[in-house]
């Protein structure tokens, strides 16, 4: 599934001009007639397969530039075909004989209608059957952004290089040799069939925004309108340095802040830490973000440390989720992972 | 609504407006006033003719007619000239261009040596004046070469070229303090006088165009009355169109020396009596106050020219009449939106005021003060990075006798982990760092952060470089005392492959720290970079920091003197005096 996302160009646009406040800058309701120069930029670089079309989310905006124009550029760029996802109150609305595909979905996120293009087009409804989920009562907006995320996380971890696979090659005290796989050694004695290295999300600030991105359109509920989600929290809280790594480009574009509350150890020392965390958590709600949970524990010392200083906790995301085990102490309906690559990871985790 | 106001807006072209300001049959050395009007008039149209209302009140033609109504309203006070009333009217038509920035800078992607076109549209707004005014000059030119906008004149005409350099001072005081400052202090160009026998007032004509900028505020200016609801407003926006919404009209009484001002105000149809009183105070505080503030503003640039002459009563009266009703779909976030509007109200009032003109008091009494992100920080308005810092050292360090991470003492704690959650300042610190790398021309392939407190920063400053970024980190527990690396750090390979790195730092003393992460990059990779710069944000104490050869050159943007450091507890006076230490990890 190819992906665009006009709104995540515009922001990439504003953070390397340093502007302030850059979500609620790129959000407007009409993108401007740059915005949809950079759009037709980016999509003239893509060259899907026959089988395949290129989805532009379209939805935080009710235009990009004008729609005529817009229109005509996208229908004379012959080798990409995209199908525009948008909310209902687009410019796109009513509108007969598009000659573009167009999804539109409700202010809740369910299916609305889809348009345009020819539904005899084999492909076209392999795509449909494939990607857009049609399912009675459910956002069909969330669950389709959920595949995106998951697909995208994924191929991000193999093409940004954050994977490390141990092999033969490797110091011989850092792995293991079992039936005919190695394994990587970890500081708590377990082994692992892969590491993932999500500090090497860095090597690109593209690809930093591109998980950045991901977990903002979770957190924003996809943009629908209908709901006001940075009145959920105070501040994104992260337990370890890669996180905090990670949640700074989404801080740079939420402009929410982020606490990072890290050196907690395995049982955290909470009688060392200063008072004043408890002034600033107390009665706040906070989102949890964590770069990977694997065993449930990684989560476990942060949510015992924020209940300690009475936060609320609102939600807790992480951006992969290795599915080893559950956190014990966080109510499994308030966690949201982005992906689950342990299948596609074929990951182990085991004692030794 | 007046007669006068009605009659504006049967205004369609030019000669319409000629006619309006009798002016047809005037004329002026190398100057016809249809000959000047005209192209300002075009170009002005075709300047607004894609508007951007998503984000501003209207500040288009429209607003211009009716400036020029309510001053045409003085004429039996001021007795107009013909030369002022042309100058008046181009004034009052350019006066705003500079809020479409974003529209006319990128039409056709011409640089103009402004700032890029995607300045924020606070920014835009805060800096209008300023963008007005240099187009205007660009465009006065003979060389420019400026496909758009389209010509505001012909810049070989001199008496076109003097008539609109007047207009654009006239007009672009009306905003901020740096014209109005030039009309003040270059006394032989800007003092009243007569030009061919023709009164000219330029001063009067700046003070009168700033008030009734400010007078025609109302709900004409909000074409779309029901976005006051949008998500893409941000609160002063909001602000700004709350206070002009409520606003039928502006109502003038002449009575020589006396102008009375009365807001006439509306509210919705189906407004309950709670909704009433709070449009009221909306009103009372923003509106009738902006135009209280405006006119003390204008009394005191009158005073500083010594133009006491064009002094008027100007007096503001209380809304005290039943209010017009008016169709708005009510939504429960309306008395939210107007209660966070009156809580904005010293900002918005204080950003147009200027710095310059008023009396210092009054200047600092309209230094807004927002209270806190976290821990109670009180934010206020910078005059510069270097100031924000200085305060943000103050309010973020504790003395004490405390024991670093590198088991050094010190009398000072920086708690540097709160610039972690302050986006604002670290928005602003990497912009100062990226300032100072591009100038340099320095092609910063990477930025490493050294500790947990300078990874937002460096995340901030690769996106602004398009540069990767990488932060240190330990795999092991710190070394003994004795041993070379009391911090030992990892770094990733990516550093590896960089000829330009740039290690950014929250605080440097004595620059250890930065050693022993080149110490591993060394033993680690088997090299370094070609160009190492460092950049910290504080340098603390007198301590020899820059002895590391393998980096081209140290940088920090603030430095603060009085912190003592000591390398060994026999150094330390806070040990000598039995003062008990605290240690860095329980710091936080």
């Amino acid at each position: 599934m190819f992906v665009i996302d006009p709104l995540k160009l515009k922001i990439r646009q504003l953070l390397a001009d340093g502007q302030a406040n850059p979500l609620n800058q790129a959000r407007l309701r009409y993108g401007t007639e740059d915005d949809l120069n950079i759009l037709l930029n980016e999509i003239k670089q893509f060259k899907p397969d026959s089988k395949n079309y290129v989805f532009i989310d379209f939805t935080p905006f009710e235009r990009i530039g004008h729609p005529d124009r817009f229109i005509k550029e996208l229908s004379s760029i012959t080798h990409t075909r995209p199908i525009i996802l948008t909310f209902t109150n687009s410019v796109f609305s009513g509108k007969k004989d598009l000659p573009l595909i167009n999804v539109q979905f409700n202010d809740d996120g369910q299916l609305a209608g889809i348009y345009g293009g020819s539904l005899e087009d084999k492909s076209l409804k392999e795509t449909i059957k494939r990607d857009i989920p049609i399912t009675e009562g459910n956002s069909a907006l969330r669950l389709l952004r959920e595949a995106v995320a998951e697909r995208k996380l994924t191929d991000l971890l193999f093409g940004a290089n954050c994977l490390d696979i141990p092999c033969r090659a490797d110091k011989p005290e850092t792995v293991k040799l079992i039936s005919g796989r190695y394994y990587r050694k970890m500081t708590n004695g377990m082994l692992v069939s892969c590491y993932l290295n999500l500090k090497e999300i860095g090597r690109s600030p593209d690809t930093l925004l591109t998980l950045a991105y991901e977990l903002i359109v979770s957190i924003m509920a996809n943009f629908q309108r209908n709901v006001t989600p940075l009145d959920t929290f105070d501040y994104l809280v992260t337990p370890n340095n890669t996180a905090l790594f990670l949640t700074s480009c989404v801080q740079a574009i939420l402009e929410k802040p982020v606490l990072c509350i890290d050196r907690l150890g395995p049982i955290p020392a909470l009688h060392i830490h200063s008072p004043r965390l408890y002034d600033v958590l107390h009665d706040r709600k906070v989102i949890l973000i964590e770069e990977v949970i694997a065993t449930g524990n990684e989560v476990d010392r942060t949510v015992f440390f924020l209940h300690s200083k009475k936060a609320n906790i609102s939600k807790i995301y992480s951006f992969y989720n290795l599915q080893v085990g559950k956190p014990m102490l966080a109510d499994e309906s308030l966690i949201v992972s982005l992906c689950r690559p342990k299948e596609e990871l074929q990951y182990v985790y085991r004692s030794a | 609504m007046s007669t006068d106001l009605h009659r504006i807006h049967n205004i369609r072209d030019i000669s319409d407006l000629i006619t309006y300001l009798e002016i047809d049959s005037s004329q002026f050395h190398n100057c016809n006033p249809r000959e000047f009007l005209t192209p300002i008039w075009s170009s002005v149209k075709e300047i607004w003719c894609s508007d951007n209302l998503t984000s501003y009140t209207d500040h288009g033609i429209e607003h211009s007619k009716r400036i020029i109504t309510y001053f045409l309203q003085l004429k039996d006070l001021y007795h107009w000239s013909d030369y002022e009333k042309m100058l008046f009217a181009a004034a009052a038509l350019i006066h705003d261009i500079g809020m479409q920035y974003k529209y006319w800078a990128t039409v056709e992607g011409v640089s103009l040596g402004l700032p890029q076109p995607s300045l924020s549209n606070d920014n835009v707004r805060k800096n209008h004046s300023e963008i007005g005014y240099t187009l205007v000059k660009i465009q006065l030119n003979p060389l420019n070469c400026l496909k758009f906008p389209p010509a505001l004149c012909d810049p070989n005409r001199h008496g076109h070229v003097n008539a609109l350099n007047r207009a654009a001072h006239v007009a672009f005081a009306h905003s901020g303090d740096k014209y109005l400052n030039i009309l003040r202090e270059d006394e032989a160009t800007w003092q009243s006088r007569h030009i061919e026998g023709h009164l000219y007032r330029p001063r009067l004509l700046a003070g009168t165009l700033r008030l009734y900028d400010e007078l025609d505020g109302n709900y004409t200016r909000i074409p779309q009355p029901n976005r006051i609801y949008s998500w893409e407003l941000d609160d002063t926006a909001k602000s700004h169109w709350l206070s002009c919404l409520f606003v039928e009209h502006t109502e003038l009484t002449i009575d020589d020396p006396v102008v009375r001002i009365k807001l006439r105000w509306q509210v919705p149809d189906d407004a309950d009596d709670n909704l009433r009183r709070k449009i009221l105070d909306l009103l009372k505080y923003m509106r009738e106050a902006k135009i209280r503030n405006e006119i003390e503003v204008i009394r005191n640039f009158y005073d500083c020219c010594n133009e006491l002459k064009h002094k008027k009563e100007f007096v503001v009266d209380t809304i005290d009449t039943e209010p017009a009703k008016f169709i708005l779909s009510l939504d429960k976030s309306l008395v939210a939106a107007i209660d966070k509007a009156i809580s904005l109200k010293d900002s918005v009032i204080g950003s147009s005021t200027p710095k310059g003109v008023l009396a210092e008091s009054i200047r600092k009494q309209q230094i807004s003060t927002v209270s806190a992100s976290i821990e109670g920080t009180q934010i206020r308005h910078y005059d510069s990075l270097d100031e924000e810092l200085e305060d943000w050292f103050n309010i973020n360090m504790e003395s004490g006798h405390y024991e670093l991470i590198n088991k050094e003492h010190t009398d000072t704690y920086l708690k540097c982990r709160s610039l972690v959650s302050n986006q604002d300042l670290l928005r602003r610190i990497a912009a100062e760092i990226y300032k100072l790398h591009t100038d340099n021309n320095h092609q910063i392939d990477s930025v490493l952060a050294i500790g947990t407190s300078a990874i937002p920063l460096a995340v901030n400053v690769a996106f602004r470089l398009k540069c990767s970024v990488s932060f240190t980190f330990s795999k092991e527990k710190l070394g003994p005392k004795d041993s070379p690396n009391y911090f030992p750090a990892e770094v990733m390979p990516s550093v590896r492959e960089c000829n330009n790195l740039l290690i950014l730092d929250d605080v440097i003393s004595g620059g250890t720290v930065v050693t022993n992460v080149l110490n591993t990059i060394q033993e680690n990779f088997h090299k370094l970079p070609d160009n190492i710069y460092h950049h910290a944000i504080f340098r603390l104490g007198e301590r020899e920091h820059d002895k590391e050869k393998r980096i081209k050159k140290f940088y920090y943007l603030k430095h603060i003197r009085k912190v003592e450091y000591a390398t060994t507890a026999e150094e330390c006076s806070s040990c000598k005096n039995n003062i008990q230490l605290i240690y860095e990890k329980s710091m936080y």
